[in-house]
């Protein structure tokens, strides 16, 4: 009996986790066509699923389902951390401490000052006012890594706005942990209720970053030493998920921060072995997307945004309002101190908007301190602008790096592929011989270009056949018959052909299954006349010249 | 290396024929009729369409009093052959050199044995290279003295 109740509780919860991902995926591609980022796809969903509407997903199945939310985070974790090189740093690391610092202060001082203010205003209590703006600021300074970093992943983006992004997401949730930490433990002097002693308050955050850091260096080291040694990739998927599992578990067991923790075992990867960690990185990132989506839905279901008092919502826009100066002016000074890039100095701000589990935890933790005296409200409002921010977090970030000039920069030439038909990279000039052409001719327009293949057409330049260099090579053997041979007679007939609208990618399929290297281009399916030769080898080449352009054009005027 | 196609394998002695046609078109039209019989051809009527698309091209009277008009189809599933000894010799043939054509060779081929079908030409022309076996297969007298000195050309 009561296996079968258990049973059909797993039912529920898988039923729940397929439409949950199915639905999440769904809702992504909507927002991906209105050209608003996947993930806010996802948190709609969630909301639409969640507590705030269908009621789907209630605060238990949330509950139940944290261990994989505290995976994807991990996952999260670890990738940003592949992203952290040491020779960035030694690059860069005074200019994005600056900044992370400048841009974090100044969203705490920001949101401290005003939320401090508006809680005054509507409760006329000066400790717990000054409690509530300096536990909100600290909470503020958090930026989701999650949502910013899927943006910068689902427009390829690459350069040095990009990689302040990076590094600056990636850090400033340890910042907002040790600020928390010590707003914390201000607000609890400040309300009386504090546990533990100020230098206890106080050593907390110290450890809770520290021991991540000792952690995820020791978990990456040893996950390091396993993977110089493996080859197959399904082991790799699998000591580089457990790896990731371990950090998070001990992270609980030994109070320290989670997400550091995988940051920091990406991190020591990712710098102790360079190239092979590649393969780790690469398969962990086929494996989370599920695991992605399932997290981002489940930020929305938390939501809870129909029951909101007038005043929270006052709080909550003053909040919103506070940290978006706060980022912005802070990025800009951080920026300006360290002698960013103007683009940094102009658009870092705006892509730091970007607000979820850290600062939902950090509230959660606030609410279970402080309880109903600052807690509930400081819960309220982060979850409420967490909703907000995510929605408008995104499409700000994509503005910047668009403004940047950073979209598609990091692309890959699979990925270039994807963006072209073949009426892009098909060759029209060197690309037909007349059927009446004769062998002389013909063998010295292959001498002079470096093309191993020409169509045959006729006088209505109709495509009648090809001639491949094999073609030519059997004419060696038979010179005595070159005065009176023509095109047509050494051609090869058409085994296939592609039309210009067709997608590239669609194209390299078909070359690849018939195992050639060219394909005539006809103008269309019911129009057999010739405008062009597809070239594998030289679209590849250029391919790849063009991903490399991009990427020293990114890399290069981020100097 | 792949072995020469024997000219014996795609020219059968029936497939000679005496011509009196007084015309290039004429020839050709006997010789595709005739080769259009042979069950290597699937499509008589493309055969004699390739044939004179081809010569629309560039001639093939290849000089000396030969011509070698040939085409490859989708409807010939092997090589094959068969010539025509004209006894008035065709002005109209366009030859390289200019000189009348007297013998004509007709080959067709697959579409896809284009290597081969290389070798064959190149086989049957080199048997014109001497002035000695020319005139030997001008000269000879019947259809199987022509298919004797062609197939066994003397070294």
């Amino acid at each position: 009996m009561v296996a079968a109740v258990d049973a059909s509780v797993h039912l529920n919860l898988l039923l729940l986790l397929g439409i949950a991902v199915f639905s999440g995926t769904v809702g992504a591609r909507l927002f991906q066509k209105l050209h608003i980022p996947q993930v806010v796809g996802y948190i709609v969903i969630g909301l639409i699923l969640g507590g705030s509407a269908l009621n789907l997903i209630d605060i238990e199945v949330v509950m139940s389902l944290s261990p994989l939310n505290m995976l994807a985070l991990g996952i999260i974790g670890f990738t940003i951390g592949g992203e952290l090189k040491l020779d960035l740093f030694r690059r860069y690391g005074k200019q994005f401490v600056i900044i992370l610092f400048s841009e974090g202060v100044f969203a705490f001082l920001v949101v401290g000052l005003l939320t401090g203010l508006g809680a005054y205003f509507f409760t006329h209590d000066l400790n717990r006012s000054i409690a509530m703006g300096v536990v909100l600021g600290a909470i503020s300074s958090a930026t989701a890594p999650a949502a910013t970093v899927d943006v910068l992943w689902e427009y390829k983006t690459r350069g040095i706005l990009t990689r302040t992004i990076l590094a600056i997401v990636a850090l400033d949730d340890a910042l907002a942990l040790l600020l928390y930490g010590f707003a914390s433990s201000l607000a609890a002097v400040l309300l009386g209720g504090g546990h533990g002693s100020w230098a206890a308050n106080l050593l907390m955050p110290f450890w809770e970053i520290f021991g991540a850091v000792a952690l995820g260096l020791g978990i990456g080291l040893i996950l390091a030493f396993i993977a110089r040694r493996i080859e197959e990739s399904e082991k790799v998927l699998a000591f580089g998920l457990s790896s990731i599992m371990l950090g998070v578990g001990l992270s609980i067991i030994l109070h320290v921060e989670s997400i550091l923790t995988t940051m920091t075992l990406g991190a020591t990867l990712v710098n102790f072995l360079p190239r092979r960690s590649k393969d780790v990185f690469e398969v962990v990132g086929k494996f989370s997307p599920p695991i992605y989506v399932l997290f981002f839905v489940l930020v929305g279901a938390r939501l809870e945004i129909t029951s909101i008092p007038v005043w929270i919502i006052v709080l909550a826009v003053v909040y919103v309002f506070g940290r978006s100066m706060g980022k912005i002016s802070g990025s800009w000074f951080g920026a300006y101190i360290s002698k960013a890039p103007e683009k940094v100095r102009k658009y870092l701000g705006i892509c730091l908007f970007s607000q979820a589990g850290v600062a939902v935890g950090l509230s959660i933790l606030a609410s279970e301190r402080f309880g109903g005296n600052i807690g509930e409200p400081i819960i309220l409002i982060v979850t409420s602008t967490t909703f907000l921010v995510q929605i408008i977090g995104p499409p700000l970030v994509k503005l910047g790096v668009r403004k940047a000039g950073e979209i598609g920069m990091n692309i890959t030439e699979e990925g270039l592929i994807k963006t072209y038909k073949v009426s892009d990279v098909m060759d029209t000039k060197h690309a037909s011989i007349l059927d009446h052409t004769s062998i002389r001719e013909i063998i010295k327009v292959f001498g002079q270009t470096d093309s191993f293949y020409y169509a045959v057409i006729d006088k209505d330049k109709k495509l009648i056949g090809g001639i491949t260099m094999d073609g030519i090579r059997n004419t060696f053997m038979t010179q005595e018959l070159n005065d009176w041979l023509v095109a047509i007679d050494i051609m090869e007939p058409v085994i296939a052909t592609v039309t210009p609208k067709m997608p590239l990618a669609e194209a390299f399929e078909r070359t690849k299954k018939l195992d050639v290297e060219h394909l005539p281009v006809i103008a269309g399916d019911k129009d057999d006349k010739l405008v062009g030769v597809l070239n594998c080898r030289a679209v590849h080449r250029s391919l790849s010249a063009e991903v490399l352009a991009r990427q020293q054009k990114a890399d290069g005027a981020s100097i | 290396m792949p072995k020469e196609p024997e000219l014996q394998n795609v020219l059968l002695p029936q497939r000679i024929l005496i011509l009196d046609s007084k015309t290039k078109r004429e020839a050709l039209l006997a010789l595709t009729d005739c080769l259009g019989t042979a069950p290597e051809v699937k499509d008589r009527d493309a055969l004699a369409q390739g044939i004179f698309y081809r010569e629309e091209l560039m001639s093939t009277g290849i000089g000396m009093g030969i011509a070698v008009p040939h085409v490859r189809l989708a409807s010939v599933t092997d090589p094959v052959m068969c010539a025509g000894i004209c006894r008035h010799p065709l002005t109209d043939y366009e030859s390289l050199d200019g000189v009348p054509v007297r013998l004509i060779f007709m080959i067709a081929a697959g579409q896809h044995r284009h290597a081969e079908h290389l070798r064959l030409l190149s086989s049957l022309c080199s048997r014109f290279k001497s002035e000695k076996s020319r005139n030997a297969l001008m000269s000879a007298p019947d259809t199987s003295t022509f298919y004797h000195i062609l197939i066994h050309p003397e070294k």
